[in-house]
């Protein structure tokens, strides 16, 4: 299912925030801390209101509030009872969040399924613990940890998963592995997206799709990982030709950020391109601009820059003023240039289905319907005796 | 604490210590009859009524205020008890699971009753450990009247041993059936009054745990307990409350002390005169029923408040 979203608006988190996430792929979403990724994926799962924009789930326009059981929102924290196995945390979260029409044969193959696919079939009956010893049974690890939060979140059949902070105080090796997991999720059909804080770059490109979300808010780019670093180089270029008369264009740029927009951005060769994105999304002055839209020249970001003609975008957009004002003015630029383009690319389209969507709704699989409050208040109540219990022995071995 | 077999332990040390206490309560009473006639004697001359009446007064106030903080203090200690206890519930991995589950508001209700469901063991079963040691301690005094024993009546109506066991005696005209009494004394006064202080006080953890965390939420506790104790109305009896007399009656403590002093009023009624003190706390015995209406309807109030506190903060990334 792709979720296609223009002009998310919230005052005080989200500036303006349009792309799509594309089904049976990983989109990581990319910015500096505060930028509002977290708000985004809010907005998205319905957790906030958005003040303005509009969502599109396959192309309906649709409110996200009214279908809430389609999107799987892992949180930043791992929401996991440590007194409980891997295999009985993923048997709960399908029992709590399926129909009760699914048979529990139903839901021991969807377990199953689900341990495949994250990788965690091999510690299935360990428990989860609190990632060091507990009474004696060692928890495990943080990254299966991680993996078994996608997991609970996908026992729902979901058909978006949006995962906070995927590899916050991972290793490389257990960042990788966790995105691999994403990958094989979206491998069967399901739309991705994760935050990723400071991801290497050989991970990055691991990904599909990177939408990148500047300091304030601002979308600048969403859209495929190995093109992001070629169309920030040629952000200049791509300004110079979208400011030209488009009927789809609702404001010329000349009066935004045109300083800044000259020449574009490119990555230094000294520069790893993860660093080289966050740096541009936090709007730091210190980020070159070249003149030329070409990595290979866009010079050194210690003395011999200036020699290589390159500007510094603090001294270039106000004479080495504000670099507040002028990081923000840029990212606000950068968006419009970003929005320009994407409605270029899509405007017929995309007006059309806003056009013919309205009213529809989409149907909801039968087996996504939560199961009744008496279901729901058994297996509560059964876990929460069972967790009495657990604690009782706990204690009791120590 | 949790919901652990400490916490039953617990139960049986906080009955062995309000067992001593009520021990303790009971050699502090006034004077026997024999022996306050030999006080009066030592007075030189004639005593005058106002001055007999006044040190009969005295006695009655002097085993009351034992009996009185006696309860208080088993009250306030269950009350903190039931709050370590159930502040678990909703504290470290099982708040932040709730975060995660009770996104429906469907789902959140079966979430909070089925983890307030899963307290109801330790609030039913914990009393029985209090009970056992504190019986096993305080000597049961509920006794047959004295006078001849005419035939042993098949039942007992409430209003006969509410005059069995309320000073004056009615000497031979009633007669309690043993059983029954001693039944209603410990089933009915102490263990349902301790069973609805745990369960009552059970919400008030729940809230302070979603709003403060789990190491605020003890220090707040005993600041609502020590609430509790200022309004439940026995230092300051609702008559002096004036238009806010409503007040006392909405503290757990005012009618779970009510309730256990009578409780200790029944057991020793036929040793002392504790009708006095009745009069000054507006204690009443004929309603028990009401008391504990009380208790269970202050409890699902404040379950309807920590069940809000939960909505409230479901979304939250604290």
């Amino acid at each position: 299912m792709a979720l296609q979203f223009t002009d998310l608006r919230r005052p005080g988190c989200l500036g303006n925030v349009s792309g799509e996430l594309r089904r049976g792929r990983v989109t990581a979403v990319l910015g500096p801390s505060g930028a509002g990724k977290t708000s985004f994926f809010s907005v998205l799962s319905g957790r906030l209101a958005a003040s303005q924009g509009t969502v599109l789930l396959d192309g309906q326009q649709t409110s996200l509030t009214e279908h809430k059981s389609l999107l799987g929102f892992v949180t930043e924290d791992d929401a996991l009872l440590p007194l409980f196995s891997v295999e009985e945390t993923l048997d709960f979260a399908a029992a709590v969040r399926l129909s009760a029409k699914v048979t529990t044969h139903e839901r021991t193959q969807l377990v199953n399924r689900l341990l495949h696919v994250l990788g965690l079939s091999h510690i299935r009956h360990s428990r989860v613990g609190q990632g060091a010893a507990l009474a004696g049974v060692r928890g495990v690890s943080f990254g299966e940890r991680r993996r078994l939060s996608i997991g609970v979140e996908l026992a729902g059949l979901p058909q978006i998963l949006l995962v906070d902070d995927a590899t916050c105080g991972l290793d490389s090796r257990t960042a990788r592995e966790v995105v691999a997991t994403l990958g094989r999720v979206a491998e069967n059909g399901l739309t991705v997206a994760a935050i990723l804080h400071q991801p290497s770059w050989p991970l990055l490109s691991r990904i599909d799709d990177v939408l990148c979300i500047g300091r304030g808010g601002y979308a600048v780019y969403c859209g495929p990982t190995t093109e992001a670093l070629a169309y920030f180089a040629s952000a200049g270029q791509r300004r110079r030709t979208l400011t030209r008369p488009h009927p789809a264009a609702r404001a010329p740029l000349a009066h935004i950020g045109a300083a800044a927009l000259v020449a574009g951005f490119a990555c230094p060769e000294q520069l790893s391109p993860t660093v080289f994105l966050l740096e541009l999304l936090g709007g730091h002055p210190h980020v070159i601009a070249p003149r030329e839209g070409s990595r290979a020249e866009a010079g050194t970001l210690n003395g011999g820059a200036e020699e290589a003609g390159v500007t510094r975008l603090g001294s270039q957009a106000n004479g080495g003023g504000d670099a507040d004002a002028c990081a923000h003015e840029l990212l606000r630029a950068l968006a419009q240039l970003w929005c320009l383009h994407l409605e270029t690319a899509q405007s017929e389209q995309l007006q059309s289905r806003l056009q013919s969507a309205h009213g529809e709704s989409l149907p909801l699989p039968a087996a996504r319907r939560q199961p009744r409050f008496l279901v729901q208040l058994r297996l509560y109540t059964r876990r929460a005796c069972m967790l009495v219990l657990r604690r009782w022995r706990k204690t009791s071995l120590e | 604490m949790a919901l652990t077999v400490r916490s039953y332990i617990l139960m049986v040390l906080v009955g062995a210590t309000a067992g001593f206490g009520n021990v303790h309560a009971r050699f502090i009473g006034p004077l026997p009859p024999e022996l306050r006639s030999k006080c009066v004697a030592n007075f030189e001359g004639d005593l005058h009524g106002q001055q007999a009446a006044a040190i009969e007064a005295a006695c009655s106030a002097n085993v009351a205020d034992r009996v009185y903080i006696a309860a208080e203090y088993l009250v306030v200690t269950l009350s903190l008890l039931s709050l370590a206890v159930c502040a678990y519930a909703f504290a470290g991995a099982e708040r932040r699971a709730q975060r995660s589950d009770a996104v429906p508001r469907k789902q959140a209700l079966a979430l909070f009753m089925g983890t307030d469901l899963a307290a109801l063991p330790w609030v039913i079963l914990s009393p029985a450990c209090f009970m056992v040691t504190y019986w096993s301690l305080v000597p049961l005094e509920v006794r047959r009247s004295h006078g001849p024993t005419p035939a042993r009546p098949r039942s007992v109506c409430h209003r006969c041993l509410v005059h069995a066991t309320t000073p004056p005696f009615p000497l031979g005209r009633c007669v309690k059936a043993p059983t029954r009494a001693r039944a209603q004394v410990i089933w009915q006064r102490w263990y349902c009054t301790i069973v609805l202080v745990l369960w009552a006080y059970a919400p008030a953890a729940y809230i302070l745990t979603i709003l403060l965390g789990y190491y605020r939420a003890f220090p707040a506790g005993v600041v609502v307990c020590t609430g509790m104790v200022i309004f439940d109305g026995i230092n300051l009896p609702p008559r002096v409350w004036g238009a806010f007399s409503f007040v006392p009656y909405l503290s757990i403590n005012r009618w779970a002390i009510e309730n256990l002093y009578l409780g200790v009023v029944e057991n020793y009624a036929h040793r002392y005169d504790l009708a006095p003190a009745l009069a000054e706390y507006e204690f009443a015995l004929g309603r028990q029923a009401t008391a504990y209406a009380a208790m269970a309807g202050l409890g699902l109030w404040w379950r309807v408040v920590a069940f809000g506190c939960l909505l409230r903060q479901r979304h939250t990334r604290r």
